[in-house]
């Protein structure tokens, strides 16, 4: 084992930390790429319905800024796959609707805990993930094989904000 | 500011499996989902009025445990020129002017590569692998890669040539709590410090000194932490920034002003409930199932102790407990040994040299990849395939690994489906 350089700067400035802060986000792939810089628009649209208790309405493809609630007020469609503390938690559930079979991927800029549930009620595996806790843009991602023509809940929960960016999308071919 | 909590009376980690309820008005035992729940959260900057989660960094590696410690075992070793990830941990030392170690003067024991708003985080080392090659006598080649480190965007100066540093991976917890239970004197009647018995093999315990008293030690890469408690408490204050009673520093070195300066959710930032809550939810984790069909007295078995593996790697621990048996299969003897120049990392922790490393535990050695998740080995994670976890065996280790090179491949292959299968 060797240490082959220590490079020394001075104590960064304030002005840079916020770059730094976004260091990690380099290391992701091309597609992973492009949709840091879809989330790093000054604005997003945000999902339509929801108002009434049910999961509000995403679009495939399209990058939304979606308001979560405090977790003890979310009614899931599926228990989390992961027991989290809801006290200080946000959540939320959303849905979408797949045109086309195959991989898909669903995308936040929190640490969220994701689980995709189908039209039966139950957690759908995930096939891969991934993230940079240094890349505030794009935390997570986590992939899925859906089928054609179902609709597909998303929830997030134990998430650390109550606005994040969220986007479900097929995986080019 | 979260308000103190009062004080729980102190915890027996190795009795926490078999905590009963006590007498009609004493303290409820620790809630294991609750310390799930914990395990799971991420915490947050200070302040914020999600009290029980926040006190988050100032420095720190990652906001939750869950994102380092997998429950499946998942261990991604990073790519040439990539930096570390999270689940890699760089632990830092600095030689004393008058002999001995102490936490870095500037980076404090753990480097931190996050930090909190208004925080510079410490920096972020950048690994490179080396490959070493060699041939084994059927002839075939084999191929093992070293990691050589690159420290940079340094926040606080050069870590100078008095530092010492070792990375320590993110380590499996499924079973620790069986560990924890395992007597002290089980555990020393392998120990064989000066190899009285000549068969190469020493093993000694690392004794970890506690309010003066000596305490065997038989969690971490090193053996360095005699209990649960104490090692999910330097986690949560060195990877997490999260103080508790049992590690109330602030996890700022002294050099940090900005860190010092930050605000924190607490004195301490979890309450001793809670510790004890994330303790038990822990200590519960059972341990983890060998692949079904496994054969613990087969083929692979046999070539494991032909090998000398099962001198450090114990395959079954056995003890009584209030007149009953107990029986673990955890391949490990907790004791320390030496693996040779090729592993050392030099840095050494209590008792524990700089050449010597706890034997790890096999039990569930192929759950990843067994799922189709990512793996490596060793302390370091520089090991992937497993074959190449063998090949880094030296020192006391060294005769199982040249007898491993000896082998014909099937024989290989026979040994590492066994190891696979654990």
């Amino acid at each position: 084992m060797k240490v082959l350089l220590a490079l020394a700067l001075l104590p960064l400035p304030l002005a840079a930390l916020a770059q730094a802060e976004n260091s990690g986000c380099e290391t992701y792939a091309a597609p992973e790429q492009a949709v840091v810089e879809r989330f790093a628009a000054a604005s997003l649209p945000a999902p339509t319905g929801g108002e009434d208790g049910t999961p509000a309405r995403l679009d495939t493809g399209t990058a939304y800024q979606v308001t979560l609630l405090p977790q003890a007020r979310v009614r899931f469609v599926a228990e989390p796959g992961r027991h989290t503390l809801a006290a200080g938690a946000y959540a939320t559930t959303l849905v979408f609707h797949t045109d086309q079979a195959g991989p898909y991927r669903a995308y936040i800029d929190d640490a969220s805990w994701v689980d995709l549930v189908d039209e039966n009620g139950k957690r759908v595996p995930s096939e891969d993930f991934g993230g940079r806790h240094d890349c505030r843009p794009l935390r997570k991602f986590v992939a899925y094989s859906l089928e054609a023509d179902h609709d597909y809940v998303l929830q997030l929960s134990g998430g650390t904000r109550q606005r994040i960016r969220v986007l479900v999308q097929p995986v080019p071919r | 500011m979260r308000p103190r909590s009062i004080r729980c009376a102190p915890l027996l980690t190795g009795t926490l499996i078999g905590l009963l309820t006590g007498p009609a008005g004493a303290e409820p035992p620790p809630d294991p989902r609750r310390g799930e729940a914990f395990f799971n959260t991420a915490f947050v900057a200070a302040p914020s009025p999600a009290t029980l989660r926040d006190g988050l960094g100032p420095l720190f590696n990652a906001a939750a445990c869950d994102q380092c410690h997998s429950r499946r075992g998942r261990r991604a070793r990073p790519g040439d020129g990539e930096p570390l990830p999270n689940a890699l941990v760089v632990q830092l030392s600095q030689r004393r002017p008058g002999g001995g170690w102490a936490p870095h003067t500037a980076y404090g024991t753990t480097f931190n590569p996050l930090a909190v708003a208004g925080v510079p985080a410490e920096g972020r080392v950048i690994v490179h692998w080396r490959t070493e090659q060699g041939r084994y006598a059927d002839g075939k080649n084999w191929r093992r890669q070293a990691p050589d480190y690159e420290f940079q965007a340094l926040s606080h100066g050069p870590l100078g040539p008095e530092a010492a540093f070792s990375v320590r991976g993110a380590a499996a917890l499924d079973g620790v709590g069986a560990l924890a239970r395992i007597p002290a004197a089980v555990v020393l009647a392998r120990a064989d410090a000066e190899d009285r018995d000549g068969d190469g093999i020493r093993g000694r315990p690392n004794w970890i000194v506690e309010d003066g008293e000596p305490r065997l030690g038989r969690f971490g890469w090193k053996a360095n932490h005699p209990d649960l408690e104490s090692q999910i408490a330097a986690a949560l204050i060195n990877e997490q920034g999260i103080s508790t009673s049992r590690r109330p520093e602030s996890g700022c070195a002294p050099p940090q002003k900005r860190c010092q300066a930050a605000p924190n959710g607490g004195e301490p930032e979890m309450a001793d409930d809670d510790l004890a809550a994330l303790v038990a939810f822990v200590a519960g984790l059972a341990p983890p199932a060998p692949v079904a069909g496994h054969d613990p007295a087969g083929h692979g078995a046999a070539l494991f102790r032909a090998l000398g593996c099962a001198a450090c790697h114990q395959p079954s621990i056995e003890w009584r407990e209030q007149g009953q048996p107990v029986r673990l299969a955890p391949y490990t003897d907790l004791l320390l040994h030496d693996l040779g120049e090729g592993l050392a990392d030099h840095r050494p922790d209590q008792h524990a040299g700089g050449r010597e490393w706890r034997t790890t535990p096999l039990w569930g050695l192929g759950r990843a990849r067994r799922a189709g998740l990512p793996a490596c080995y060793l302390h370091d994670c520089r090991a992937r395939p497993l074959e190449e976890a063998i090949l880094w065996h030296g020192g006391e280790a060294a005769a199982s690994r040249d007898a491993f090179t000896t082998l014909p491949a099937p024989r290989r292959r026979t040994l590492l489906d066994f190891l696979e299968g654990l």
